[in-house]
């Protein structure tokens, strides 16, 4: 897939005609899920719509957003592309514009996230439907890594002598990972609260999308 | 909101997620293809099923290189010119071919790679820590090395690997894979079938791919043009 991939990236057409054939099955069905999750009706034409943006997004700037896949970090370029397919989805559907660059997220992180205002939210308090629109909207703004990041870290809860095998990383690197979803987390919480309500005492909150 | 309560909302947010993904709403970084592609609604099936084909995705992909995705029925000819390319074809294809081979011949020849720096470290061992002066290894245990250029390398790059011992070779057979950036990595495990101690090395070479499609394993004192040689201390570990 690497040799695929850089072939493609290298101006191949026929490589990138291979690529397009073996991601096209991967962001159809991600781009489906996305849709199925917030309850749209499937609409063939939609599912091809939104799936040439995604390879358009996925290419621009000489695909700059693929040249970022590292293989090393335990993500598989189908993965990485659906996870990037997703982000760009839930932007798209909650904005009408692809998201934002990967800079962003990993800049704003330790600037300004580190400097929000604390909020007070108690996490076992809030309703499901506030825990999918968090959900999204950090599937929306973190990069890839962030996002495998928080796969192994708080979803499959795997030890810490796991992850750095899994994503070769050092364990101050996972640790300072660890924090700076911290950090995103605070940051989605200021973003969300003034578009869906004041959360006194965790009470739960109507749906916004 | 204070770091354990922002530790508490991710796991929250990692239990959630975990709900999504046993409903099938939600796809984990770490599934494989086929779970991925899975779990869809029967109506979703059916309009996957009714996506037209892939030639708009490739051609978002071809734009976004900037080229232009091959036409896939060729234009008309006007009636002129299947006569004027007859007669054309001939008098520059030969020119062509060779202009072409010369390049093909001359071109890589002259490539000289950066300077490589190995990284050589047993899983166990955290990229942080400070770089022994040899590599400790445990017989069996997964080994990862890194041949790492100093700047982007322009051209096709392969590597192999040995391990020295008492001044004999013996090929460590991995796949190592080549990033665009002409970086090399090789994971894999072995197994000496000598008594273990010090003194033995593990020995990379790297280079452009025609240099290497020259080079022997005779050639180490006097590697070929192009090759470079890379030695890493190993110590056995019992």
């Amino acid at each position: 897939m690497e040799d695929l991939l850089r072939r493609t990236l290298g101006r191949d057409p026929s490589a990138a005609r291979t690529l397009v054939d073996v991601l096209a099955p991967v962001v159809q069905a991600r781009v489906a899920r996305v849709l199925w999750r917030k309850g749209r009706t499937p609409d063939p034409r939609e599912l091809e719509d939104l799936s040439q943006d995604v390879f358009a997004h996925l290419f621009e700037e000489d695909g700059r957003k693929l040249r970022a896949w590292d293989e090393a970090r335990g993500l598989s370029l189908p993965n990485f592309v659906g996870l990037l397919t997703e982000r760009f989805v839930l932007s798209y559907l909650r904005t009408g514009k692809p998201p934002g660059g990967e800079a962003a997220w990993e800049d704003v992180m330790d600037s300004e996230a580190a400097n929000e205002v604390p909020v007070d939210v108690e996490p076992a308090m809030l309703s499901r439907d506030l825990l999918s629109i968090l959900l999204d909207r950090f599937r929306e703004s973190a990069s890839p890594l962030a996002q495998h990041m928080f796969q192994l870290l708080f979803v499959e809860e795997r030890d810490m002598s796991e992850v750095v095998e899994l994503t070769h990383m050092s364990a101050d690197s996972v640790y300072f990972w660890r924090s700076r979803l911290r950090k995103q987390v605070v940051k989605l919480v200021k973003e969300i609260l003034p578009d869906t309500g004041n959360l006194p005492g965790g009470i739960s909150l109507e749906r916004s999308s | 909101m204070k770091a354990d309560s922002a530790e508490h909302l991710l796991k929250t947010l990692g239990a959630h997620a975990r709900a999504q993904q046993a409903a099938g709403t939600a796809i984990s970084s770490t599934a494989s293809e086929a779970q991925a592609q899975a779990g869809l609604p029967e109506n979703y099936r059916a309009a996957l099923a009714n996506v037209a084909g892939k030639d708009r995705a490739y051609e978002a992909a071809m734009k976004g290189l900037g080229m232009n995705a091959p036409a896939k029925v060729a234009p008309r000819k006007a009636a002129w010119w299947p006569a004027v390319w007859k007669w054309l074809v001939p008098s520059l294809a030969l020119p062509a071919f060779a202009a072409a081979a010369f390049l093909l011949w001359s071109a890589p020849q002259g490539v000289t790679l950066p300077s490589y720096v190995m990284q050589a470290h047993g899983v166990s061992q955290l990229r942080g820590e400070a770089p022994a002066s040899a590599l400790l290894v445990k017989p069996g245990a997964t080994i990862e090395v890194v041949l790492r250029p100093a700047v982007t390398v322009g051209v096709r790059v392969q590597a192999k690997l040995y391990w020295l011992h008492n001044g004999e070779l013996m090929p460590w057979t991995v796949s190592p894979e080549v990033a665009a950036s002409g970086a090399v990595r090789a994971r894999g495990t072995f197994v000496p079938t000598w008594p273990t101690g010090s003194g033995d090395e593990l020995v990379a070479f790297v280079g452009a791919e025609h240099a290497m499609a020259q080079f022997k394993v005779a050639d180490v004192a006097s590697p070929p043009n192009g090759v470079q040689v890379l030695r890493q201390a190993v110590t056995w570990q019992d």
